[in-house]
């Protein structure tokens, strides 16, 4: 099918022309048209407004798209309880991280390979069903995901990808207090190629600790188009470093400080399906599993020294129009 | 080799010397085998030993090795009865000071 856009009508031997734009904005259309030696029935009057579409042998008038089809994918990682019963998931608790669809997930007695393809009950990622990729019978369980991966759609040519790498936990020996690093950032447009599977990798962030380093925060990376590296650790001699970002063609920053992904947030709370993703748990300073509690979502901040807080996880998010 | 390393060319690994001279690169995070995942340039993956770990070793360019211990912090030399008197005199003469205004 092709849209018609526009046509400039010769007609050599009358002054009256195939297609006509009356004063109201309606398009008339009379007599025949051959158009790439395929000749058309006429005579269905448009709509003003309307786009006229060829199959090759009628036109017909129909109301344009009412917009732009903006997609998007977010990858957090998080861990759960649930439960499945055929290709539906029933989660009963999630621990961290949310559970969106393209995540592959792991678990005792899951099939190899199970990806989450749409959430059917609940809260943006929270508690609720789901269906998965395959139909299987699991025991509540543990059901976790690190990331997961995205097959680019037919037509889709154009993604914007950001990719955030986990923080570090903070330290605290009750005397000294120091805080986490956060992970790097990478953003970027890039060209990408229908069928095409592109890896989502998040990476985890570490636990706060009272005596020796943090654990390193995990990195981030979609495919092998941009990824992040985590922050390091902190201890009683520093407060590590942030990561940085590989291959972002829009930003690839070295994260330094607490926090320093804070900068995302408002780009996130308008991006996906309006949800404010926020919140704080007594584990882990600055990280949510659900979009129920208050405070912000920092993806990729250090945890507080004071108290010795975890990192927070990294994330992955992509935009493309399908 | 059961493990790999994903080195980061973004982040060099310096020394405590002064000025500091860049020893290597830092090992961003280990997985075992086959748990590597695709990354962008410049980030790449080495197999490494199973001990090594992302917060204690970076990579020299052929091996990782261990970081460089930061040096000892350096205690400040014990003030003298002499020097202690001084900074007293001078505390009190402040302290006078703001009395009169």
């Amino acid at each position: 099918m092709s849209t018609l856009k526009s046509i400039n009508v010769i007609h050599p031997s009358s002054a009256t022309n195939n297609i006509v734009n009356d004063a109201s904005g309606n398009v008339a259309i009379g007599g025949t048209l051959t158009v790439g030696g395929v000749t058309n029935s006429l005579g269905t009057p448009g709509t003003a407004g309307n786009v006229l579409t060829s199959t090759g042998s009628a036109w017909t008038s129909s109301a344009p798209s009412s917009g732009i089809n903006l997609q998007n994918r977010l990858w957090t990682g998080f861990s759960s309880t649930g439960s499945i019963s055929g290709t539906t998931l029933t989660v009963t608790a999630v621990a961290g991280g949310l559970l969106t669809v393209d995540s592959v997930i792991t678990g005792t007695g899951v099939t190899a390979g199970t990806k989450i393809t749409a959430q059917l009950t609940g809260s943006f990622g929270s508690t609720g069903t789901y269906t998965v990729s395959a139909s299987q019978t699991v025991s509540s369980t543990t059901i976790s995901s690190t990331g997961g991966s995205w097959t680019c759609p037919a037509g889709v040519t154009q993604v914007r990808a950001t990719v955030i790498a986990a923080g570090s936990g903070g330290y605290s020996d009750g005397t000294t207090s120091l805080n986490g690093s956060a992970g790097g950032v990478a953003v970027g447009y890039y060209t990408v190629v229908p069928t095409t599977v592109y890896a989502a990798t998040v990476g985890a962030a570490s636990a706060g600790v009272v005596t020796g380093t943090s654990s390193v925060g995990g990195s981030s990376s979609f495919g092998s188009l941009l990824s992040a590296t985590g922050a390091t650790g902190a201890s009683s001699g520093g407060a590590g470093s942030g990561g940085a970002g590989s291959g972002g063609n829009l930003t690839n920053s070295f994260s330094s400080g607490v926090n320093a992904a804070s900068g995302f947030i408002p780009y996130f709370r308008n991006s996906i399906n309006q949800q404010a993703i926020s919140g704080v748990s007594s584990t882990a300073k600055y990280w949510t599993p659900v979009a129920s509690s208050g405070g912000p979502y920092v993806a990729g901040g250090g945890g507080a020294g004071i108290g010795a807080y975890g990192g927070v996880g990294g994330i992955i998010y992509l935009e493309y129009v399908g | 080799m059961t493990q790999q390393a994903l080195i980061s060319p973004n982040e060099p690994v310096y020394n405590y010397a002064t000025p500091p001279a860049q020893i290597g690169l830092r090992i961003a995070q280990t997985v075992p085998d086959g748990d590597e995942f695709p990354v962008a340039d410049p980030l790449y993956w080495v197999p490494c030993a199973d001990d090594v770990d992302a917060s204690t070793y970076y990579w020299n360019g052929s091996a990782a090795v261990v970081k460089p211990a930061p040096p000892a912090p350096v205690s400040p030399p014990k003030p003298t009865l002499e020097e202690l008197q001084a900074q007293l005199a001078a505390l009190s003469a402040q302290i006078s000071a703001l009395g009169a205004n």
